[in-house]
């Protein structure tokens, strides 16, 4: 076996300790250093959308100049422009940078009194409904020939991202032995709801007005949320990513009454398949701890945003593992001296025990979410200090 | 006429059928145009409950979008009976969500809640470059510029704006406030605001101070 091999299975067994409450040989640095990376090297984003050369340029760039043990999100990006081009529409927009977000009246294609049809038949409803009003190539008038081509040049899109996602991981394991923690990515039911058919608006109006419906509709998705990682197999030390959306929004009686169900029951399941999950906590969830605590036990990994992460380290550390505690703010504009004295805190009050791995609050997409002599400082300092002797 | 007591606290609660029941009950008996503004105070005194139970951590950010639309629905239901007449304004604000960045939820939340406590907003919408406020500073000269962002490069575009208004001679004429989810004292310094917040409730509040 190579030592490069080598060092990516101890960053494994490292990772499955982590999450299994054992202490591990040391704190894993881990890196969401996505579309950052090409602004450190002088690129932007777009530059990597549409070449395989670049993206392996920055990949091996940042994977020289900072240590890391873990990788949970790259350089490579799930969404290209080209798809929203030949579907015509799309919940997304990019800006001239490459990046994207979503399109300002884009999402809203639900009509309030649609649960019933969404509840009855997910799959029927996403086909018949939302497909046509969301994306010009699924217009009843485009003939089927129209459509078969244009779905063939749309899974030519995702072969280039596919591989895309493979050159990254290929050279982030085998050139550098690092360990690529992300096994899939999946939307809690309530969030699909907010991200792809309601918008924060509408379903605000849906939650105070027909809130049964809302958690009807919640649960009528967990099986089509399984359905779309079901291919995936659980292996040692890998999570499915749920990045959260609504619940920081939501008063805890709303939260429990429209989005608990469904988002319990997929963990549940999820678990049940052998899987660990990781949550992305983002913004602020202390109001909902109560609940987290219900969350089975050594399955999950949360990523905090901006909680107190020593008392997220409280009140949830027996229950799952703990990542982030830096802001990319503070990575940005603090100075050197203050990042590592931010650091050694977190070292020190969130490591004991085992269950905490070091990153970024949040992944760093642009030049200004990280200060490159910064994030070498901390890594380095981490990879140092975070041994347990 | 209503009760302005029991408007104000239906309004508090979010309880949209009441609201708009006692509202349209109101509009059917034909009132004044100041019976009308009274009604228009008492739903604006309902969203300052409403700014006090969301500082509390009664309420989150999604009530606070719900409350907009609940403020709007009324307003609506009252246009046909306020006439002309207007309420006092307490100052103007220039609002917008800077360039680069598509997000108005937050931008929206502080809009609808600064114009219940009195002010007059102008709202450039989303995706606002430096000359978009420049311009409309000059034209209405505002006692404060509102600038909202989610993305962490809304930053820097907060920044290119305050550059702006500098070299266009406005700066020292109007208190600037930065809010959405990266801002922080650091930011702040960095981008040249006078205040930040990630709080829609405390954001009216810094405003109202500034035009005492």
């Amino acid at each position: 076996m190579s030592s490069l091999e080598q060092a990516r299975l101890e960053r494994m067994q490292i990772m499955d300790d982590v999450i299994n409450n054992r202490q591990p040989k040391r704190v894993p640095v881990l890196s969401a250093c996505s579309t950052w990376a090409y602004y450190y090297k002088g690129y932007k984003p777009l530059d990597g959308l549409n070449s395989e050369e670049i993206l392996a340029e920055v990949t091996r760039a940042i994977y020289t100049d900072f240590y890391w043990d873990v990788v949970d999100i790259g350089p490579a990006v799930a969404h290209h422009p080209d798809l929203y081009e030949i579907l015509g529409g799309g919940t997304f927009t990019f800006n001239q940078e490459g990046l994207h977000q979503t399109r300002p009246g884009a999402v809203n294609v639900m009509q309030p009194d649609e649960y019933p049809e969404l509840i009855k038949d997910p799959y029927g409803y996403m086909l018949e409904y939302i497909l046509p009003r969301r994306y010009a190539l699924f217009a009843p008038d485009v003939d089927f020939r129209t459509k078969y081509e244009g779905i063939l040049k749309v899974f030519a899109v995702r072969d280039r991202i596919a591989r895309q996602m493979k050159i990254h991981n290929d050279i982030a394991e085998k050139e550098f032995g690092l360990f690529n923690a992300v096994n899939g990515l999946l939307l809690a039911p309530v969030d699909f709801i907010l991200d792809y058919l309601r918008d924060f608006s509408g379903i605000m109006q849906d939650i105070k007005r027909r809130p049964e419906a809302v958690r009807e509709a919640g649960m009528a998705l967990v099986q089509y949320a399984l359905d779309g990682v079901a291919n995936i197999k659980p292996e040692a030390g890998k999570t499915l990513l749920i990045p959260m959306h609504l619940p920081t929004f939501l008063n805890p009686r709303d939260f429990e009454k429209v989005y608990w169900p469904s988002y319990k029951a997929l963990v549940d399941a999820l678990v049940e398949r052998g899987h660990i999950v990781k949550c992305a906590f983002e913004r602020k969830y202390e109001h909902l701890f109560d609940f987290l605590q219900e969350l089975p036990k050594n399955k999950i990994v949360g990523v905090f945003e901006d909680d107190d992460i020593r008392v997220v380290k409280k009140k949830l550390g027996d229950r799952m593992a703990i990542q982030g505690g830096l802001s990319t703010q503070a990575l940005y504009y603090a100075s050197k001296e203050e990042c590592l004295d931010i650091v050694k805190g977190l070292i020190d009050d969130l490591a004991p025990g085992g269950g905490y791995i070091f990153g970024t609050n949040k992944s760093m997409i642009h030049a200004t979410d990280g200060n490159p002599e910064n994030l070498k400082a901390v890594n380095e300092f981490v990879h140092e200090y975070g041994v347990y002797r | 006429m209503f009760n302005a007591e029991q408007l104000k606290q239906a309004v508090g609660e979010l309880d949209e059928e009441k609201v708009l029941a006692m509202l349209r009950e109101f509009v059917a008996t034909n009132p004044s145009q100041e019976e009308a503004q009274q009604a228009v105070a008492a739903c604006q005194s309902g969203m300052a409950i409403v700014g006090d139970l969301f500082e509390k951590e009664e309420y989150f950010v999604g009530d606070l979008i719900f409350a907009g639309e609940l403020l709007t629905n009324a307003i609506e239901i009252l246009k046909p009976v306020l006439g002309s007449a207007s309420s006092k304004k307490i100052g103007k604000i220039v609002l917008g969500t800077v360039a680069g960045d598509l997000h108005d939820i937050g931008k929206n939340i502080f809009k609808s809640m600064a114009e219940a406590a009195g002010f007059e907003v102008f709202d450039l919408g989303i995706d606002q470059p430096p000359a978009n406020f420049v311009n409309k500073v000059r034209e209405v000269k505002p006692e404060i510029v509102g600038m909202s962002g989610v993305l962490t490069l809304a930053l820097e575009a907060m920044k290119d704006t305050v550059d702006a208004l500098k070299e266009a001679g406005l700066r020292d004429s109007i208190k600037i406030i930065i809010g959405g989810n990266p801002v922080t004292k650091e930011a702040c310094e960095q981008i040249g605001a006078d205040a930040f917040t990630t709080n829609a409730a405390e954001g009216v509040k810094i405003c109202q101070g500034w035009v005492k």
